[in-house]
């Protein structure tokens, strides 16, 4: 496919020189510190997610590299090796796919998307000829000449991508470009933005608030709490070995069980929780003294329910507490059942029927698939 | 595909014969009534009057051109020419300053307490007497005015300097004060309704400050300057304070040729002679309605507040 | 991971940048406020004139207070039958003025209260509001006439009392109309829905639910309508039958004497003053106050 050539030049290499790079940056709103000094790099044709709740600062972070906002300190921002803190972001070679999408009201679809190259001189033939191919790579092709206000949302979001798309940056940033459309709509665009990210090979930046959007689409994921990284790692770093408390909550961890660190040896970690002994996987990075509060976190979907009574010995590769049959949750695909311990309520997803038992007697886990980490601190 | 419709049909009153509409529309359509047929239409009817004959109070309906000959052998023609060429040259001026002022008043200040004392200052004027604001020019531009009085005192000149008032520039000059509030409320208020969104992204893609004010701000702000426009330089062809008071009998405008029509009871001229400017405001309301189009009209300036 | 704070430097763009920035900034600020300067110049130039010993050199000094008890005194002496150094009388026209007023005040209410809230739900609003809004693109001189003509001459009504008032409502009705539908387009008509369906009749809705939300847009309907017709100048020439208005009779005394002007000065201070305090008023009533505050 030519036209795909045309708009990104170069596959995305294995070796991923850096295209982005952010040192040091703090931004301030009045005495609020939004951005409190994050460093970020990002490599070429990477899929960089950052990922935080509302006011994490995670947009402003963005508007900063875009160059929307100015940076009240910064050790120095720099696109494809050129150091642009001072540039406007005019003169940025990065784009925005706006939250609300932003597209100009008094122009034309066609006018929208060429403005980019309007306002760079480029002749009307050659803007209208890209323009279209842009049309094409977002899959509206005869829309050339609609107003904007004729639009759904879905094609909103699509013109304003091939609008940001359409003068070949190296870095497309997107403020939840997903935010405002409705449920199946977002999986749809999710599979599309996937597409066009390996179609194109430009590095995409991604903010978002959705873990599960983080999860699904990245390739890299920066987790940002009031203005700091608590996190950054791949998908599966942040899903199975939260660093701290917060990020297993925030990365949809049903039970977060709290109690004394006894010891750490090589890669696992037990942990004493009331009469017991519980163990896991140790992800919060240098370990802390023994007796330190900790935090056990396994999701529900891998607590599994037994019969047998919990043994007070410790099994080889699994946590066992006994258990009382608390509420349950039908939820269609899945049943939620609270389990009432010693140690507190924990929860259980049972997706197979089958697999659940009336008459139960303990729960248990594995140890490999569970995490021992801080409560505080990354 | 077929539904079925389920009817209710209620039983038959008098109610039931008139549109159901709420009780607000029968009180409008009866405010509408008096106010179209007791204003709008008598405006309206000055240009049947105009092309009408008579003496003082007595009236023939003969149609006639009689009064705009008069009018135009009067020295009207002239008077008019005037009129619209300091009212229009005033609200260019106004333009120009109250642009940059807007933007920078809807866009640039980010300071509150600045914000709300400069529109009171904007809002209070339109409270105050007309003449209240003009009259003490007399004072400071006169002969003996405080200007004359310095300009003598330290002979910068010799002699009092005569066209400071009751004259083209003090017109000029008093106008530019009194109708600055209406030309900078209507580009406000349309500055402030474009998103800023808009103006980001403009720049994101590229643009400089210039084209994003090109291309952006100036055609989603058309509304307001044309509001501006029309509201600025109505009031100001019509204007009796101003051009009596700084323009005395050198510079005279629409409003004192009216009087003295109406004061020697040449009431048909008078007629004629309102009823070009009322051609001239049907000009302008057609330029406004074209100008608010892409917006959905005015109604559509009011549903866009509701956001 | 945090590192010394002096190795950071500030964020700090090159002049030349910086000067880009401004420059806007600075045009827009400074026309503005020149502006603004010229427009309250002659107002505070006027108060200080009414306090000043020689006002018509246009130089403030030698403070006295004898225009303002020559503007008093020669009504109350004329009233008393008897004759006093000045004829400047301004008792009857500020009488009329304040009655007028106050019943352009109350129309203007009862008008927008009727056109408000109807008019933003109904589908052919537009020429309905070009109508009622029609006043103010006409200069004020060319509706007084032609309001003049058509009652005068055409249906050979006698003006009066009511011409004026007539006139008076024309002028400033739209402004109040402006006003009141700034708030009732905001309104959300499902609270009357909901206000409706919880069992409230038709004028409990208007009492308890529309007039306490709309109330911002009726006290502004009801100062406009006092400020615009107590300063009402234009109309009032032609719509009057021998009684003046206050701004029509100084208009007509400042075109007389100059002996008059420092009478005119301190009269005139005083309707600013009162203006300005009743239009802070109308401010704080309409758009101040955290319970009158309407948004969603």
């Amino acid at each position: 496919m030519t036209s795909d050539n045309n708009i990104a030049p170069g596959a995305p290499s294995p070796g991923r020189s850096e295209v982005l790079s952010v040192e040091h940056a703090t931004h301030q709103f009045g005495s609020l510190v939004a951005v409190d000094d994050v460093s970020i790099t990002a490599g070429r044709g990477e899929f960089l997610t950052l990922l935080g709740e509302s006011g994490s600062g995670k947009t402003t972070l963005l508007r900063l590299i875009a160059g929307l906002e100015r940076p009240t300190k910064i050790g120095g921002i720099s696109i494809e090796g050129q150091d642009v803190a001072a540039l406007p972001a005019s003169r940025r070679n990065c784009t925005t796919v706006f939250q609300h999408y932003a597209l100009f009201p008094h122009m034309s679809v066609g006018q929208n998307i060429e403005y980019g190259l309007r306002v760079r001189g480029i002749s009307q033939s050659e803007r209208r000829e890209r323009a279209i191919e842009a049309l094409n790579l977002v899959r509206l092709p005869d829309k050339y000449d609609r107003r904007v206000h004729q639009l759904s949302g879905g094609e909103r979001q699509r013109i304003s991508l091939a609008r940001a798309l359409v003068t070949r940056p190296a870095i497309l940033l997107l403020d939840e470009p997903l935010g405002a459309l409705d449920e199946k709509l977002r999986v749809d665009m999710q599979v599309e933005l996937l597409d066009l990210h390996k179609k194109l090979g430009i590095t995409f930046i991604y903010v978002t608030h959705s873990q599960e959007e983080a999860l699904t689409m990245s390739d890299r994921i920066i987790l940002m709490r009031s203005g700091n990284i608590v996190q950054e790692g791949p998908p599966t770093d942040l899903f199975d070995r939260p660093r701290n408390r917060f990020v297993a909550d925030f990365m949809g961890v049903e039970n977060l069980i709290e109690g004394a660190l006894e010891a750490v040896s090589g890669e696992h970690a037990s942990v004493r929780v009331g009469e017991h002994m519980l163990s896991g996987m140790w992800s919060g990075g240098d370990v802390p003294a023994a007796g330190t509060k900790v935090c056990v976190a396994v999701r529900a979907e891998r607590v599994r329910l037994s019969n047998a009574a919990a043994t007070n010995g410790q099994e080889d590769g699994v946590n066992r507490l006994p258990c009382q049959s608390g509420a349950t949750i039908y939820k269609g695909k899945y049943v939620d059942r609270t389990l009432d311990c010693d140690i507190g309520p924990v929860k259980a997803r049972i997706w197979d029927r089958d697999a659940d038992i009336a008459d139960l007697a303990s729960l248990w886990w594995r140890t490999d698939e569970c995490a021992v980490t801080k409560i505080e601190g990354s | 595909m077929t539904t079925n419709v389920y009817t209710y049909r209620k039983p038959a009153g008098l109610r039931d014969y008139l549109p159901r509409l709420p009780a607000g529309v029968w009180s409008l359509s009866g405010f509408s009534l008096l106010w179209f047929g007791g204003i709008v239409l008598p405006l309206l009817a000055i240009i049947v009057v105009s092309f009408l004959q008579g003496r003082g109070l007595n009236i023939n309906f003969d149609p006639t051109f009689l009064q705009y000959e008069r009018f135009f052998s009067y020295g009207g023609g002239e008077m008019l020419a005037r009129s619209v060429r300091i009212a229009g040259t005033v609200t260019i001026v106004e333009l120009l300053l109250a642009f940059p002022f807007a933007l920078w008043l809807a866009k640039g200040c980010k300071n509150n307490t600045v914000k709300l004392l400069t529109f009171t200052a904007l809002t209070v004027p339109f409270f105050l007497s007309p003449a209240a604001r003009v009259i003490v020019w007399r004072s400071v531009f006169g002969i003996n005015g405080a200007v004359n009085q310095v300009l003598l005192g330290t002979g910068i000149v010799d002699e009092p300097v005569l066209w400071l008032i009751f004259s083209e520039f003090a017109v000029h000059f008093g106008f530019i004060g009194a109708f600055f509030p209406t030309m900078v409320w209507p580009i406000f208020l349309s500055v402030s309704l474009i998103d800023n969104d808009f103006l980001e992204a403009s720049g994101d893609l590229g643009a400089s400050r210039l084209r994003t004010l090109l291309h952006i701000i100036l055609p989603l702000a058309l509304p307001g300057i044309v509001a501006g426009f029309v509201f600025t330089f109505i009031p100001m062809l019509g204007d009796a304070v101003v051009a009596s008071h700084m323009g005395g009998n050198n510079v005279l405008m629409l409003a004192a040729q009216v009087q003295s029509l109406i004061g020697v009871s040449n009431f048909l001229v008078a007629a004629a002679l309102a009823a070009v400017v009322l051609a001239i405001m049907l000009a302008f309301q057609v330029l406004l309605w074209f100008a608010l189009k892409p917006v959905g009209g005015l109604a559509g300036v009011f549903a866009s507040l509701r956001r | 991971m945090t590192i010394e704070n002096k190795t950071l430097a500030r964020f700090r763009l090159p002049f030349w940048q910086r000067l880009t920035d401004w420059a806007p900034t600075g045009i827009g600020i400074i026309f503005g406020y020149s502006v603004l300067f010229i427009l309250y110049f002659p107002i505070v130039m006027l108060m200080l004139l009414s306090f000043s010993g020689d006002p018509l050199t246009g130089i403030p000094g030698d403070w006295t207070i004898t225009w303002y008890e020559d503007v008093i005194f020669a009504d109350i002496a004329q009233r008393d039958g008897e004759a006093y150094g000045s004829n400047f009388r301004v008792g009857d026209p500020l009488l009329l003025s304040i009655m007028l007023a106050f019943i352009t005040s109350i129309l203007c209410v009862i008008a927008v209260l009727i056109v408000g809230p109807v008019l933003p739900r109904i589908k052919w609003r537009g020429p309905f509001l070009v109508g009622f809004l029609m006043p103010l693109m006409i200069p004020g001189i060319v509706g007084g006439v032609g309001l003049f003509m058509w009652y005068r001459l055409v249906i050979h009504v006698k003006m009066g009392i009511w011409s004026l008032v007539v006139a008076h409502f024309v002028w400033a009705f739209p402004f109040a109309l402006l006003a009141m539908l700034v708030v009732a387009s905001r309104f959300d008509t499902r609270l009357m829905e909901a206000a409706e369906d919880l069992g409230a009749k038709p004028w409990q809705r208007f009492w308890q639910i529309e007039m306490p939300i709309l109330k911002p847009g009726i006290y502004a309907a009801g100062f406009f309508g006092f400020l615009l017709s107590f300063n009402e100048l234009p109309f009032s020439i032609f719509m009057r039958a021998g009684q003046d208005t206050l701004p029509l009779y100084l208009w007509i005394q400042s075109g007389a004497h100059n002996t008059t002007v420092p009478l005119i000065y301190a009269m005139s201070t005083i309707i600013t003053v009162g203006s300005i305090g009743l239009t802070f008023l109308a401010i704080k009533l309409a758009f101040g106050g955290g319970q009158n505050d309407v948004r969603q």
